[in-house]
């Protein structure tokens, strides 16, 4: 009996100092990823919140907000995106980062704004919490009065008059929405930079001189200042509109 | 060898018998209620909502021993009949200091991404363990605060009921607290109905008993508040909550006393803004602003209409601040104060889970 508990203590002492067989190493694919960037720009300077910069017809603005939504970006039949909610003042220039190859998206076709198929749905209850269209995240880019999201938002202060007092007293408030706004904007061709390991990357510009400095729509931002997008105001909301479909640029 | 054997299995026995008991500890989940219209609140992953830490947190909020002299709670600052927050324009701590803000109307918590009026607290968890430290309101260590709890048996059962641990600490109280804090949801007033209404979401049969009480005068204060050419008011109060989350200069001060977001900040284009309030239950929760200014609904509209102060931070979105606000008449204002009445949710401001336990 003695002998027979000795022999399962040795046993047990051999089972235990054996040496553990290393797996192989699990090798995960790894996913590329494209990332894409929006960096406001004035000019020839980047643009930052609350910073004064003159537009060419010498009035100071500085802006407070610049915010917008992006639908169904895709190139052909491969979609990169359904929804994206920019939002430099809470985000910075991060504008959306998703699974995807370089070589399906040499090319870019999406809307600017928020697309009719989601437009009207109910922000709370429609979307998921992650969803930049669910009401937690919309953050006032959403109408409840008028059943719709805000496309897109500027808004900051001027300085219109020319004494030299910076007193930036007076307001601009651009916000377009409703179906009848929908921008698109078509970019042919797409450069992505290599960031990493699967990573590429593509910064996109956004040059907010162009709102107020176009050739043939000119904003005067002493007296077009706001718009909401009203029926009255559908001339100043689609000069916003155009130029800001101009002032946003692909790498 | 059978003494041998008989030896080994005493020494079994009277091992087990002398392990320590373990005793269990199980939590029950809490399923919030929460309005079909309203999103799914957030919850931090390491402080899920269960019944024991609610009802904990319900304990703690009426707990007069957080503070350094046990004569004041959570609250006596943010009052039940005062729609959970103070009459008063500035709370009294227990040495008698006024701080120079007006202590906030408590309600829907579980969706606000920041805390205090000047945002200083990203997390409902860390902006419950600022008032007991703080001088001028519990003034009381968290060691104290937690050392009072610990001599009472009853705090140490329902410490170990929500968590596990006889030895609890501040994060412990915390969590409880936000727990029962993000029970307390208002969603529930005659302007969730008009919201319903306006964004076509089916009315419940309650909801239609509400709808019919709906006055025409309600109704044309909503559109008024909805107004670009009315109250304008729409832009910074919207949505379920009744509020965006952001800092507006609202156009109180040409000259600010309080410098709000920019004492937290140190960015002088936050001068003077504070965080958007939500304006469901106003009229139960006067004086109104940061600082409580204004005592009455009167004097917030007195306030949009003509009372606005240009200022190099002013919010754009208050966009009559040029002809010093939106200008209202003496019938228009009567519109508005009727709408606004409609957000007060008598069955939040009442409901039996929200009042002390004894109550």
């Amino acid at each position: 009996m003695k002998y027979f508990i000795l022999s399962i203590c040795v046993g047990l002492l051999v089972v235990s100092c054996k040496k553990e067989k290393v797996e192989d190493p699990v090798v995960t694919p790894v996913t590329p990823q494209l990332k894409v960037t929006v960096q406001p720009v004035f000019g020839a300077e980047n643009l930052f919140i609350d910073s004064v910069y003159t537009t060419t017809d010498g009035w100071d603005v500085k802006f407070t907000e610049v915010k917008f939504y992006l639908t169904h970006w895709a190139n052909g039949a491969n979609e990169l995106i359904d929804v994206a909610r920019f939002d430099y003042t809470e985000n910075g220039t991060n504008c959306f980062q998703v699974d995807g190859a370089v070589a399906n998206y040499g090319a870019l076709t999406g809307n600017i704004g928020v697309s009719a198929d989601y437009n009207h749905n109910d922000p709370s209850s429609d979307f998921s919490s992650t969803s930049p269209l669910n009401i937690m995240n919309a953050n006032g880019m959403h109408w409840s009065w008028a059943s719709g999201f805000i496309f897109v938002i500027l808004e900051g202060r001027s300085d219109t008059i020319p004494d030299g007092i910076p007193l930036f007293d007076h307001t601009f408030t651009y916000h377009v929405g409703s179906d009848t706004y929908l921008g698109s904007k078509n970019f042919p061709t797409v450069n992505w930079t290599v960031a990493g390991n699967a990573l590429h990357t593509a910064e996109f510009k956004l040059d907010l001189k162009k709102i107020f400095d176009n050739a043939t729509n000119p904003i005067d931002v002493r007296s077009e200042f706001m718009t909401h997008s009203g029926g009255s105001e559908a001339v100043l909301t689609q000069k916003v509109l155009t130029n800001f479909l101009e002032a946003l640029t692909a790498p | 060898m059978n003494r041998f054997l008989f030896v080994i299995l005493v020494g079994v026995l009277v091992f087990q018998a002398c392990k320590k008991d373990q005793v269990g500890y199980q939590t029950t989940p809490y399923t919030l209620e929460i309005p079909s219209h309203f999103p799914d609140m957030p919850i931090p992953a390491d402080n899920p909502m269960t019944e024991e830490g609610v009802l904990l947190g319900r304990m703690l909020f009426y707990e007069t021993q957080l503070s350094g002299n046990n004569t004041i709670s959570c609250g006596t600052c943010h009052a039940p009949e005062s729609a959970f927050s103070d009459p008063n324009q500035f709370s009294t701590g227990i040495d008698g200091i006024q701080g120079n803000r007006n202590s906030m109307a408590l309600m829907n918590l579980g969706w606000q991404t920041s805390f205090f009026w000047d945002g200083r607290s990203h997390t409902l968890e860390e902006q419950i363990l600022q008032p007991v430290i703080n001088p001028i309101e519990m003034h009381q260590s968290w060691t104290k605060a937690v050392g009072k709890l610990k001599q009472d048996v009853n705090y140490r059962n329902a410490f170990y009921r929500a968590f596990g641990t006889v030895d609890f600490d501040s994060t412990h109280v915390s969590k409880a607290l936000a727990q029962f804090l993000r029970t307390m949801i208002s969603g529930n007033s005659k302007y969730d109905v008009i919201y319903k209404n306006v964004n076509g979401i089916p009315f419940t049969a309650k909801d239609q008993q509400i709808w019919n009480t709906v006055t025409n005068e309600e109704l044309a204060g909503y559109d008024l508040f909805q107004s670009l050419n009315g109250a304008d008011c729409f832009h910074c109060h919207n949505g379920p909550l009744m509020q965006v989350q952001k800092y507006s200069n609202n156009g109180l001060d040409a000259i600010f006393t309080d410098l709000g977001r920019a004492v937290v900040t140190g960015n002088p284009a936050d001068n003077g803004k504070f965080k958007v309030p939500s304006l469901r239950n106003i009229e139960l929760s006067a004086p109104y602003m940061h600082d409580g200014r204004f005592a009455t609904l009167d004097d917030v509209i007195e306030h949009y209409s003509t009372g606005i102060h240009q200022s190099p931070t002013i919010d754009p979105l208050i966009e009559y601040a040029s002809q010093g606000g939106v200008q209202l008449d003496p019938d228009q204002r009567l519109l508005l104060k009727a709408f606004l009445k409609t957000l007060t949710d008598q069955e939040f401001v009442t409901n039996p889970n929200f009042q002390p336990l004894n109550h």
